[in-house]
């Protein structure tokens, strides 16, 4: 070779230019090592959440034996059984009812809080400690407080509720308030989160918008509906669609306070799978309700990205 | 130190437009070299691929002996200045000082002795603990820069390291770079869009425009005799007024001027030129029937700088300046008698743009020689 | 401020609190009681004895189990730490072919929830001989797509200048990365650890099917064993492994809140 790819315009040569190099700019060798540093990642995403992904999918359409081998292929069956069974429909009733009841409930409150949170007053840190500390409880300790709280005779809501004369309620034993006494417990959860997050949504909320709109003489409310919200919603889009996955994703709480009853009023879907799957050792069943949990949170996201983003007032 | 030389150097990002094309330059062992040019021109590339951290698409780059284009950056054994610093935030002073020393396995009694010497020419002695964000904007370009000759690499690039900084900070540092540049004699690469950092700084200035070089010369080269419109105006301030002119009957015809006569025996071959004439040499005249070349200008904006005075004014449909020195009584709409001599009037070929000749410029004119200064 | 808006503020504040902590101190409170009390429905304690912790002690093997979580967590925090930031450095600071689809594939994995492939993942585990083990409590979460996405913002925030300046000194890639990313990026770092370490210590529902003794049994099946083990619950023992089992975290939460925050909300949003 003897003339270097060069423009028509410089007309200029160069001799002998050696090939390029790969020492200097080794694309190629590029490629294989971020590979290397992504193999980790990505052998063990390919192992405990691609596989199993396609294992379910594919366990779907099979019953199984007692080891959870897929024995008979049964096709659109499976689905077909859960579909018509009642206590199918029963949990997946139960967890939208449930998603419909933590998520608002749970996000305004955390967003109530934040704002109050986020006022320059003495010993605030404090308040915020404590607001932030329930995401330190875990499912277990949470599950077990509170159902000492909904305890039919010892405990202090029931208490309450005789001091001022009420009559007591069956938070657990009674189907309408059982979803709510697990919804309240899971609220409870996972308010510190939500939080924490939005209050640091806020913090991101560049100061002197809000010392410009105080000279331009706009008042709280305004402050809050024309800056505040507007200015927070990536914050709150970002919360919403994590509360929504996790709301489907409830199980901890069923285990201990209800165990899906009364009646079924609290079998939330994944308590449902692990009924099937670990208790009735019914995994073809179990997994095409798995595939519908996916399903459901696929939409949700999707849903989500689709009408929230829109919303979405990025900087 | 070392010798850089570039030959024919050629860039392109995606294949087909040339970021640069056919760059030449050898740049001396110990010299000050300066790339200048507009934003955009190429000059970071150019820098950057002499350090190695881009590659080239085309030419050769020889540094002391050793072709250089296809090693490691580590490899060409040199430093290098960013503009923002590239500070390692988690470093102290003194370790961000020493980081390449380290990394090259120098001995730690003697990294710590050059440290402590390059802290001290820079004046860091006092910061060596901090962290780079305990810093002012100044100290932290120190920093850098002591970062690049603590190496005693042989060849030092810079891309406009002082452009972060106030314009005070910004005089004291051209000076205190190139003296330091001096005690060690350094060969620095040195990247700016700012002409007048080229000026004060550069042993030797090299223009670049549109990934081509215009032209490579000393400062003063480059202020007198500019190899074409573009060096012209852009070395300069206020720049060098260009228009377009006829030659005709033996003078030169610029558009809201009066026409300038040619000297005797000073005849020139072409008809359509670019006439460039410094600010300093629109002179004022008293009486404007008398004088050749002269004409009535409008003045549109005035700046009293205290010790000069700069008139805009429009000639050919072009904003053009006046400077003169001193405090001038004048007002935007006054009507101004000036005068332009040809001796001051730089001409360019207006289709090759290549100069035809030199505007003489009016402090060559008055020329002192060294002898007579350092009596 | 005005001072009707900072009394408003602070009633609200107050009443928030109360509410919201009610139930732990409450928690806290039975833990010191004795069992007359509790039935009694007392409110505070008589005295403040710790008989309930040390029958708690007893009736569990609580401290192996403490060990276990504790263990089990610290691991998953150092995997998700290496992993991640492994990931994560490829993304940024290598180019190659396929960076955007591939990291595309590494999010959409967050989209798949855990519970949904629990059964082929027990069987997995199941079939490695890692029930009962630390290695199915750990290995399957090291991976962790938030985790890449959050550090991976992170290392956008570094200047390209001060890898350049890296490779003028002479760092191979790898130690461009720990010598230099890993330090400057520690704050997210922390984050990502805290994070880690208390969704690990707080995990329910995984534990609870791979493990079937007490070998590695974490803390959060314990409070399930004791609530369930006796006909009539002993609740001032219970209370006080619940204590015993959050104290641990909230220490950790509120030593790192503010640390927390501000990289969950930097990950969440840039
Ligand atoms: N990494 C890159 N990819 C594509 N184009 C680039 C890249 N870097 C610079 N350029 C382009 O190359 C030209 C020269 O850029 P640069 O050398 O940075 O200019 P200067 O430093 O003189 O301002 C510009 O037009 C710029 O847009
Ligand atoms: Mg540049």
């Amino acid at each position: 070779m003897n003339s270097a790819p060069l423009t028509k315009e410089s007309g200029y040569e160069v001799g002998d230019l050696p090939e390029h190099s790969e020492k200097a700019f080794p694309l190629r060798k590029d490629f294989w090592q971020a590979m290397l540093y992504l193999l980790p990642s990505f052998v063990l995403f390919s192992v405990f959440v691609f596989y199993p992904m396609f294992r379910t999918i594919y366990l779907s359409f099979f019953l199984t034996d007692y080891d959870g081998m897929p024995s008979v292929f049964v096709g659109l069956e499976n689905y077909a059984y859960i579909f018509t069974s009642d206590e199918f429909l029963k949990s997946l009733r139960a967890t939208i009812l449930f998603v419909l009841i933590t998520v608002p409930a749970g996000v305004i409150l955390a967003l109530f809080l934040a704002l109050i949170a986020n006022e320059k007053l003495k010993g605030i840190g404090f308040f915020r400690t404590i607001f932030s500390s329930n995401m330190g409880m875990s499912v277990a300790a949470s599950s077990v407080i509170w159902l000492f709280l909904f305890h039919p005779s010892l405990g202090a809501l029931n208490q309450m509720l005789s001091t001022l004369g009420l009559s007591q309620v069956e938070w657990l034993l009674d189907p309408t308030w059982a979803i709510i006494s697990v919804s309240v417990t899971t609220i409870w959860m996972n308010t510190g989160f939500a939080f924490l997050i939005i209050l640091g949504g806020l913090q991101n909320i560049d100061e002197h918008l809000y010392e410009n709109a105080g000279i331009q003489g706009a008042g709280y409310w305004y402050q809050l509906r024309r800056i505040t919200l507007p200015m927070l919603s990536p914050t709150m889009f970002f919360i919403v669609t994590v509360s929504l996955i996790n709301a489907f994703q409830t199980f901890g709480q069923v285990d201990i306070l209800t165990q899906g009853g009364p009646a079924e009023s609290t079998n939330l879907i994944v308590y449902s799978i692990y009924r099937e799957a670990f208790v009735n050792y019914q995994f073809g069943t179990a997994s095409a309700q798995a595939v519908i949990l996916f399903g459901c949170i696929l939409i949700v996201t999707i849903l989500q990205f689709k009408f929230g983003e829109k919303k979405v007032h990025y900087q | 130190m070392k010798q850089v030389k570039l030959d024919g150097l050629y860039k392109t990002y995606d294949g087909t437009t040339p970021v640069l094309s056919n760059v030449n330059a050898t740049i001396e062992a110990g010299e000050f070299f300066v790339l200048v040019g507009p934003s955009g021109c190429g000059k970071s590339t150019l820098l950057r691929m002499i350090a190695g951290l881009e590659e080239t698409n085309g030419g050769a780059i020889t540094i002391g002996n050793k072709r250089a284009d296809q090693l490691m950056p580590s490899e060409r054994d040199l430093s290098m200045v960013f503009q923002n610093y590239a500070l390692y935030p988690h470093l102290t002073v003194f370790d961000n000082i020493v980081f390449g020393l380290h990394v090259k396995k120098v001995p730690k009694e003697e990294r710590k002795r050059r440290g402590r010497e390059t802290a001290e020419m820079l004046g860091l002695t006092d910061y060596l603990k901090r962290k780079p964000r305990q810093l002012s904007g100044g100290q932290r370009q120190r920093v850098a820069l002591a970062r690049a000759i603590v190496d005693e690499s042989p060849v030092c690039l810079m891309d406009e390291p002082l452009s972060n900084l106030d314009a005070k900070l910004r005089a004291h540092m051209r000076a205190e770079i190139k003296q330091i540049q001096r005690r060690l004699g350094l060969t620095i690469i040195y990247v700016t869009h700012d002409q007048v950092e080229a000026m004060t700084m550069g042993d030797r200035i090299m223009v670049l425009n549109k990934g081509v070089t215009q032209q490579i010369g000393t400062p003063l080269e480059i202020y007198n005799q500019p190899a074409n419109p573009f060096v012209a105006t852009f070395i300069g301030s206020p720049p060098m007024n260009i228009a377009e002119g006829e030659i005709k009957d033996h003078k030169l015809f610029i558009e809201g001027l009066g026409p300038i006569p040619l000297p005797n025996g000073g005849a020139i071959d072409q008809t359509h030129v670019y006439a460039g004439i410094r600010p300093e040499a629109v002179r004022f005249v008293h009486d404007p029937v008398r004088e050749k070349g002269s004409g009535l200008i409008e003045v549109k904006n005035v700046e009293v700088l205290g010790n000069e005075t700069v008139l805009m004014f429009t000639a050919a449909g072009r904003d053009w300046y006046a400077r003169w020195s001193g405090q001038w009584p004048v007002k935007p709409g006054d009507r101004i008698p000036v005068m332009i001599d040809y001796a001051d009037v730089a001409l360019f070929d207006k289709a090759s743009e290549k100069s035809i000749k030199h505007g003489q410029s009016p402090d060559v004119a008055a020329e002192i020689s060294r002898e007579e200064v350092l009596l | 401020m005005r001072m009707r808006k900072r009394i408003t503020l602070y009633i609200l504040l107050i009443l928030s609190s109360i509410i919201l902590f009610f139930p732990t101190v409450y928690a806290l409170m039975v833990s010191f009681m004795n069992g007359r009390e509790v039935l009694s429905g007392a409110v505070l304690p008589s005295s403040f004895s710790l008989d309930n912790y040390k029958k708690a002690f007893e009736s569990l093997p609580l401290l192996s189990y403490l060990w276990n979580s504790l263990v089990i967590s610290a691991a998953v925090m150092a995997g998700q730490l290496i992993v991640s930031s492994l990931a994560a450095f490829a993304f940024v600071f290598i180019k190659f072919k396929g960076r955007n689809a591939l990291f595309f594939l590494f999010i959409s994995t967050m989209m798949v929830p855990w519970e949904a492939t629990m059964i082929p993942n027990f069987v997995t585990i199941q079939e490695l001989g890692w029930i009962n083990s630390y290695f199915g409590l750990t290995v399957p979460f090291f991976a962790l797509a938030f985790g890449t996405f959050l550090l991976r913002q992170h290392f956008k925030t570094i200047p390209k200048e001060l890898e350049e300046a890296s490779q003028v000194a002479g760092l191979s890639r790898f130690q461009f990365f720990y010598k230099v990313v890993l330090p400057v990026s520690k704050t997210s770092l922390v984050t990502l650890g805290i994070y880690g370490f208390l969704t690990t210590w707080n995990m329910y529902l995984w534990p609870l099917l791979v493990t079937n003794d007490e070998t590695v049994r974490t803390v959060q099946i314990a409070l399930k064993q004791m609530q369930t083990k006796e006909v009539s619950t002993d609740w001032g023992v219970v209370m006080a492994g619940v204590i015993i089992v959050v104290i641990p975290t909230l220490l950790l939460l509120f030593g790192g809140q503010k640390q927390l925050q501000k990289g969950l909300t930097q990950g969440a949003l840039k």
